[in-house]
């Protein structure tokens, strides 16, 4: 007969009845060019590798949802796939993920079991919703999965292999819950049939433990976040290096120099033939009668004199002098 | 402030509006997506760092065509549904303004055809979140002769502009699209537009070049029939650049490339040692320490 407490009431591995494994969680970092967000998490010895593709534009017309997006999954285990932890994984996602903002879109998850060591549906549930909020999609919460099991009448949290399969003959919940509003997206219970209290009380147990590894893997996504925000903004306000910005201004200011003082620049050309820049009429009696209240009682000569200062006198010559008379009155 | 998805931002939705990135839950504002919260005034948004392109009009966005359609073209711009581009919304290789007819309904491929990539505007954003196009500039078109370079498109945060310009010792061109994907060229030589703007008598209407459509095309062209220079690698380093850009999660900005680049350059990194995991992490603390000496 095996041992699972000793006298100090610990488990084979050393931790409490009520106490999870230690949690590793890798967030974002490089990542294969179409995959959006991925994430890595390690609970004990257990590993997934989750990947997360989309939302994209759904592939087959026949799959597309009308007005929601739709989740799938592919759940790869050693060799071969596991389609019926897929199935639960896609269940449990679809409750927590807003996916009425990506109308027939697709999200896609695939999950690579690295290593099983015991409450494998948990972390692939995790691990997949860390994935997901990495790609940035809007999640009501921060999913958290845990399992709880009985073994030697006691509750255990977070079992690991050795444990599951003592479990297993009698009960085993694994549940994953939304811890804001409380809410249990997925409860699978494997083993015997229970009393119902033993339900209720193995139930509740397990909301309690998937509740604490929501909160660690909020954690988690809080600082990698923060780390994430805190490099793009820094890097945003990189002052100009000083080649880039000698060499463009001193382009702009060439150009400007030559559109502004080398009347015969094809720049100047095409500034005039934009039918802008020829002194209007009104421009010129303005201009005059500048002149006039500055300096009174000029002759026209004077007045004329003054004019060629202010315009260039080929631009004069063109203008209409008829017109212009008239509009002076005088 | 940085939240994970589901924390509490206010207690109250009484008063706040509701930004991007925050639901309503039991009369609380929560947000829902991993970032930082960002108020203005009393608008409540939470930016996520990573997240699939959101089509906002008049963004540059660098796509590739992936299906001609009945008077329309697909185009993946790495958003969450495909991009269309209208027939009614390029120009037509005449430069007319007229109604499409079938005609040019059934040469649509001469224009664009599948896998070319194209730079284009956001024209509109419909109620479902797909993206409608158009490329009713000289600037924008189909894009040939150089690479294209995938970021995060959180990365890019809108610039003064979007064609960045590197003379001098670099001579490349890049076009930053807002939905992270960004293409790197061979400048176009300012002697080729001198040259053709004499052709052609200068200026244009055009508000954006002196240069008029037939010439832009003619200057297209001889672009992309440029041959390859083996010996150079600077588009490469360009391009390797801002693949360091993206790897790391830094802002993609005319700035940053340009640092990076010459710190490879000064370090004497080649293009695909730029973007290994040593390489990479330095090349963009430097970056940081640029910043913190201002």
């Amino acid at each position: 007969m095996d041992v699972w407490f000793d006298v100090s009431g610990l488990r084979k591995d050393g931790r409490k009845p009520r106490e999870l494994r230690a949690m590793d969680v890798k967030l974002g970092g490089p990542k294969p060019p179409n995959v959006d967000g991925c994430a890595w998490l390690r609970m004990g010895l257990t590993s997934v590798l989750a990947h997360c593709i989309g939302p994209s534009e759904t592939k087959r017309r026949s799959d597309e949802v009308q007005d929601a997006a739709r989740v799938s999954c592919t759940v790869v285990r050693g060799r071969r796939e596991d389609p019926e932890l897929a199935t639960t994984v896609v269940r449990t996602l679809e409750t927590a993920v807003l996916v009425d903002a990506f109308p027939r879109a697709t999200i896609s998850v695939v999950l690579h079991v690295l290593a099983d060591e015991g409450s494998r549906l948990a972390c692939c549930l995790n691990a997949a919703s860390l994935a997901l909020v990495d790609a940035g999609i809007p999640m009501r919460d921060c999913l958290g999965a845990a399992a709880a099991g009985l073994v030697a009448d006691e509750v255990f949290f977070d079992l690991t292999r050795d444990e599951e399969r003592r479990a297993s003959a009698k009960a085993r919940f694994t549940v994953a819950v939304l811890p804001r509003s409380r809410r249990v997206v997925s409860a699978h219970l494997d083993g015997a049939p229970l009393e119902t209290s033993t339900f209720e009380k193995l139930l509740s147990r397990a909301i309690d433990a998937a509740t604490l590894a929501a909160n660690r893997l909020a954690q988690a996504t809080r600082d990698h976040v923060g780390e994430a925000i805190q490099m793009r903004d820094a890097t945003a306000a990189t002052p100009p290096s000083r080649t880039n910005g000698r060499s463009t201004d001193t382009e702009e200011v060439v150009l400007l120099e030559k559109m502004i003082y080398d009347v015969k620049s094809a720049y100047f050309a095409s500034f005039l033939s934009s039918s802008k820049h020829l002194p209007t009429t009104d421009e010129v009696v303005e201009a005059l009668g500048d002149i006039k209240k500055k300096t009174p009682g000029l002759s026209p000569e004077d007045l004329a004199a003054a004019l060629r200062t202010k315009y260039p006198s080929w631009l004069l010559d063109d203008m209409n002098w008829t017109e212009l008379a008239e509009k002076m009155g005088d | 402030m940085n939240v994970a998805c589901g924390d509490l931002i206010t207690a109250s939705s009484e008063g706040w509006m509701r930004g991007h990135g925050t639901v309503v839950a039991n009369g609380e504002l929560v947000s829902c997506v991993a970032g930082k919260v960002e108020r203005v005034d009393k608008l409540m948004r939470v930016r996520g760092v990573n997240g699939r392109y959101v089509g906002e009009v008049g963004d540059l966005v660098v796509g590739r065509v992936l299906e001609v359609g009945p008077k329309a073209w697909r185009v993946e711009i790495g958003g969450c549904r495909r991009a269309t581009l209208a027939l009614s919304s390029v120009n037509l290789p005449d430069d007319e303004q007229r109604i499409r007819t079938r005609e040019d309904a059934l040469s649509m491929r001469d224009l664009l055809d599948v896998g070319n990539v194209v730079c284009a505007e956001v024209q509109a954003v419909r109620q479902d979140g797909t993206v409608q196009l158009h490329t009713r500039s000289n600037r924008y078109g189909r894009l040939a002769n150089g690479h294209l370079v995938t970021v995060p498109a959180g990365l890019v945060r809108r610039l003064p502009s979007h064609f960045v310009r590197y003379d001098d010792d670099l001579d490349v061109e890049v076009a930053v699209g807002n939905n992270g994907w960004i293409w790197v060229q061979r400048a176009i030589p300012m002697t080729w537009h001198e040259e053709l703007s004499a052709d052609t008598g200068g200026g244009s209407s055009g508000a954006d070049a002196l240069l008029t459509a037939e010439a832009w095309k003619t200057l297209r062209a001889r672009h992309a029939a440029r041959p390859l220079d083996r010996d150079d690698d600077r588009v490469d380093r360009v391009r390797a650049a801002i693949v360091v850009l993206g790897l790391r999660g830094a802002a993609v900005t005319a700035d940053t490339i340009e640092h990076v680049y010459r710190d490879a350059l000064a370090w004497g990194l080649t293009p695909p040692q730029m973007s290994t995991l040593k390489h990479s992490h330095r090349l963009v603390r430097a970056l940081l320490s640029k910043k913190r000496k201002r």
